[in-house]
């Protein structure tokens, strides 16, 4: 792992109780990288980010793999060792603003305590001054007068900024991002990803999208992992895997979207079926039964990801195809040379 | 805020008339003649109009609820003839007594509540079960049968709490009357023989009452602290990097309390009003021994007192209940202002 | 004026206004709303949250007063409709909510869902309910081995296709779709999508649809309406709006979608972003042009401040705009 590593998942397993919901994930995030992960319900995308803080609830475990944030493996970590990690080098903004924020606290009083758990000497007025410095930097207007109201006096828009916020408190490696924008309307959705495109660009922090729309993904993002089943079924650079998406599903996915200009009387693509129940997942790739390309081989053994394509960039993609076209390509060199 | 202050109050009022005609008619439709009672069964009719006029029976319903209702607005609360005194009188003297028992068995409860539950909502796996256990017996146990274990184990079997003898042992004087809690006005007074002789009289009738609210409390605020403890804010508050503990006092606690503010209020009630099986089997000189011997009496005075007087109880608390839950919970100070 | 049945639209709303009688200073949350829908077409219903878009959900549902105005449906005037009248129109006209979970009895079957409609409005006997229960579940792609599950043991998409089937089952006029897809996975979105359309041409139906996803509203709807704090700012045919936008509200809106097609390109054809400031208030200003505080083109106009511009301040063939300067903000690359 490279210095310019801020945070490395390897081999993730992540199971509740008997249930395997993540199942052996590797993601890599470089410093200052926007790293999206685009899945639909139950795919396990919230699961990998609840995982990677180390707050899966009850009966949740990380079965196998690392977890290694600026070269510490977390995974593994004893509790009073991980909060410490938490909130500082690793931290999050959750899904939904409007319950994200205890609603008997003041903002200030949430902001103060993500500053003081991690910098224990500071003074309550250097912990307000600092606070008040956070809200400027997410835009919130009029910060120290805003400082003393409750969460019910934002708007959604404003309570999450107020959670990036806390969530930049101690210029944290990497801010986990959750669903920030589902329940935002599109002008709203719009100022917020300005903001995480600016503790980019202003404060190198990487940031992981983790969210359901291919839109968002696409126009923030470097680098795509589209997951299915606990896995990730693709990755490659954003304009890549947009442009020339090399899994069945990543195309099926792209194909179902109404996109601007499509044409109005042709019907949209969908995908037939449901995903499968990852407690009874039957052998072979988990997509291949709804899959229009699969063959016999889909059902025997689950593809690992293969590189896709020459072009470099690392585009890979878990599907039997992607494979045979890359033997095939292999052969071809190998005869060329 | 005033006007909504206002509103309030008027609905207070509201309530307080209603039920005060609810427990008038009552009173006034169920079987018996009071003044045939007070007479005695030997007297001849003349005697007992004679009565039945004195206590103004003879009026009707309308014109006896008026005479009540501004006769108890100026203090007039009536004569009860089972106690021989004025009923105000008696409220006066007894009232204090049950109040003293409440307000301990109050505590005991909400804070027994708030610790067994904080427990069994931090770590289910290891305290829900006896949380669970202890508050389903106290839901299922009746008061006076436990109050008779707790005099047989710990007054007559082990001696460390004396017997069925009232608020204070005989052979010590009460405390000057200041407020009426023998505890505090021994303490007043630096009297600390009588407090702690008050004080162990206090402890098995307090635990006896307090036995059943408690597991209500316990059961209600076990809920609504599990149900915060897996808020979406919990999850934040730990992603700070917050101790599971912290998280859990700090915000946790504070959430989960607030609806149970709302019910300790007419919980608080329901143990003035509800003590007269735990009194009786004390010999606990307050309101629910007068009450036991008015409604054998057919006291009409006592008991409409008490009725009025347990509506007011249950209105102003209430009452007090909203100030406070507006006090802790932001949400509601400014819904209250404009509502 | 024209009364052949054919032309004469299924719906007409007109100058719908609703204030509520708690708020003492009688502010409107709707403000002179007009529309019609007509038969066969979908109109679509699109803003930020609080414009107004529930709230005219539920007016045309008569699911409450309207404080002036008319909502007409073919001949009936609903807005004095009431009682048992409303009641026997109700299956005329019909509503699908976006969450499937909360608006299904989960202890009812399947089949008795889309049965209940036509028993609640005293449609067929029981036989002919049954069949007609039937049949809507099996155009929607719901076979028998549907028929005896709970609400809970379907999947989001299956539920919201009973939700449709509920909807359809007394043969409305007009289908009210207050965000059906938004709740769904895109890959099941699409499939209700053309269920929606299927059933649509089908029927021959009006839909109204409150959407906030402009992708959907751009292939799904035939006409637009953009609402704005209760009032329409520009309406016109999607077509007309998308690549021709008026109202710098709906410029910057349309252009705050995110899109995909922004990921691949590599020159400008995308079309460019503006982000909106601020929010929009909790209501309107006295006086003057309800957007000016967030314009991105200019707020300090004195003829914005001063007065608001009519409905149709620009009008061109259908498409009106409540502009005073319209058409002076373009995104970026244009769109379409």
């Amino acid at each position: 792992m490279t210095i310019d590593t801020v945070l490395e998942v390897t081999d993730l397993h992540v199971a509740y109780g008997q249930t395997e919901i993540v199942r052996g994930l590797d993601l890599r995030i470089g410093r200052g990288e926007k790293v999206g992960v685009v899945g639909e319900s139950g795919s396990g995308k919230s699961t990998l980010a609840l995982a990677v803080l180390g707050l899966l609830g009850r009966g949740g475990r990380i079965s196998a793999g690392r977890v290694s944030v600026l070269s510490t493996d977390i995974a593994r970590l004893p509790q009073r060792r991980l909060d410490a990690v938490r909130g500082k080098d690793l931290s999050l903004v959750f899904q939904d603003p409007l319950t994200s924020l205890d609603p008997v606290k003041t903002i200030g009083a949430q902001i103060r305590e993500a500053i003081r758990t991690h910098q224990r000497r500071l003074t309550r007025s250097q912990q307000d001054a600092r606070a008040v410095e956070l809200l400027t930097a997410v835009g919130v207007a009029e910060p120290a007068h805003r400082l003393g109201q409750y969460p019910h006096e934002f708007s959604g828009g404003m309570r999450q900024r107020v959670l990036i916020a806390i969530a930049i408190a101690n210029n944290p490696a990497v801010v986990i991002a959750d669903e920030p924008t589902t329940a935002l309307d599109v002008t709203t959705q719009a100022q917020v990803m300005e903001v995480f495109d600016g503790l980019v660009r202003d404060l190198g922090i990487s940031v992981v999208l983790i969210t359901h729309d291919l839109g968002v993904v696409a126009e923030f993002c470097d680098r795509v992992n589209v997951m299915y089943a606990g896995r990730i079924v693709e990755t490659g650079p954003t304009g890549e895997l947009f442009s020339h998406p090399a899994h069945p599903y990543t195309q099926a996915l792209l194909a179902s979207l109404p996109l601007p200009g499509r044409d109005r009387s042709a019907p949209l693509r969908w995908i037939p079926g449901a995903p499968p129940s990852l407690a009874t997942l039957p052998p072979g790739c988990p997509y291949a039964p709804r899959c229009a390309a699969a063959h016999e081989t889909c059902r025997t053994g689950e593809p690992a990801l293969a590189t896709v394509g020459t072009r470099p960039g690392g585009h890979s993609a878990a599907c039997v195809l992607v494979d045979e076209n890359r033997q095939a390509l292999d052969t071809e060199e190998s005869n060329d040379d | 805020m005033t006007r909504y202050l206002f509103g309030r109050l008027l609905g207070v009022v509201q309530t307080l008339v209603l039920a005060s005609i609810l427990a008038f008619v009552v009173l006034r439709v169920v079987p018996g003649d009071p003044a045939r009672l007070i007479a005695g069964p030997l007297a001849d009719k003349s005697t007992v109009n004679a009565v039945r006029e004195q206590l103004g029976l003879n009026q009707n319903i309308v014109q006896q609820y008026l005479h009540y209702i501004t006769g108890f607005v100026s203090g007039d609360w009536g004569f009860s003839y089972s106690a021989g005194q004025s009923v105000a009188g008696l409220f006066a003297q007894k009232l204090p007594a049950t109040l003293e028992l409440a307000l301990f068995a109050f505590v005991i409860a909400v804070v027994g509540a708030i610790v067994f539950a904080t427990f069994a909502s931090y770590r289910p796996s290891v305290f829900s079960g006896v949380s669970k256990g202890l508050s389903l017996i106290g839901l299922g146990t009746p008061q006076f049968w436990l109050s008779l274990v707790l005099l047989l184990v710990f007054s007559s079997a082990l001696g460390v709490f004396p017997g069925p003898s009232g608020r204070l042992s005989s052979y010590l004087t009460p405390p000057p009357t200041i407020t009426g809690l023998y505890t505090v006005d021994s303490l007043l007074t630096g009297n600390l023989v009588d407090f702690s002789d008050a004080l162990a009289h206090l402890v098995l009738p307090a635990f006896a009452l307090a036995f059943l609210p408690w597991a209500f409390l316990t059961r209600l605020l076990t809920a609504n602290l599990t149900e915060s403890a897996t808020a979406p804010y919990t999850v934040v508050v730990r992603s700070k990097g917050v101790s599971p503990w912290l998280t859990h006092i700090r915000h946790v606690l504070h959430n989960g309390l607030l609806p149970t503010i709302a019910s300790s209020g007419l919980v608080f009630a329901s143990l003035i009003t509800g003590s007269v099986l735990v009194e009786e089997t004390f010999d606990w000189p307050g309101i629910g021994q007068i009450l036991v011997l008015a409604i054998q009496r057919q006291d009409f005075a006592v008991v409409q007192a008490f009725v009025l007087l347990s509506a007011v109880l249950y209105t102003i608390l209430n009452l007090v209940v909203d100030i406070v839950s507006g006090g802790v919970d932001p949400r509601l100070r400014l819904t209250g202002a404009t509502r | 004026m024209m009364t052949d049945t054919a032309t004469r639209p299924v719906l007409s709303v007109h100058g719908l206004k609703k204030s509520y009688s708690s708020r003492s200073d009688g502010y409107a949350v709707l403000d002179g709303i007009s529309f019609d829908v007509h038969r066969g077409e979908t109109l679509g219903v699109v803003g930020e949250s609080g414009c107004g878009k529930s709230t005219l959900a539920r007016a045309i549902m008569r699911l409450g007063d309207v404080t002036a105005g008319s909502i007409t449906l073919g001949d009936e005037e609903l807005t004095e409709a009431a009682g048992g009248r409303l009641r026997r129109l109700r299956h005329r006209f019909q509503m699908v909510f976006q969450d499937p979970f909360g608006s299904l009895d989960p202890r009812m079957t399947v089949l008795q869902l889309v049965e209940q409609p036509l028993a609640v409005h005293q449609l067929g006997d029981r036989t002919e309910r049954h069949a007609r229960a039937i049949e809507i579940l099996s155009q929607l792609g719901l076979d028998e081995s549907f028929h005896d599950r709970v609400p809970s043991r379907l999947s989001g998409g299956q539920r919201q296709r009973v939700a449709i089937a509920r909807a359809l089952v007394t043969r409305p006029e007009l289908i009210v779709l207050d965000e059906p897809v938004s709740a769904l996975d895109v890959s099941v979105q699409a499939q209700v999508l053309n269920l929606l359309r299927e059933e649509q041409e089908r029927l021959d139906l009006a839909y109204i649809f409150i959407v906030h996803d402009l992708s959907v509203a751009e292939y799904f709807c035939d006409r637009i309406v953009v609402l704005y704090l209760g009032r329409v700012v520009e309406s016109g045919t999607a077509q007309e709006l998308f690549s021709n936008p008026q109202h710098p509200y709906t410029v910057s809106l349309f252009s705050a979608a995110p899109d995909p097609r922004r990921a691949v390109s590599t020159d400008d054809s995308a079309p460019g972003r503006i982000v909106l400031h601020g929010e929009p208030q909790a209501r309107r200003p006295e006086q003057g042009c309800p957007f000016a505080s967030r314009c991105p083109v200019r707020h300090d106009r004195p003829l914005c401040v001063e007065k608001a511009p009519a409905p149709d301040a620009y009008s061109v063939d259908g498409h009106n705009a409540a502009c005073h300067f319209p058409g002076e903000l373009k995104a970026a690359g244009g769109r379409g």
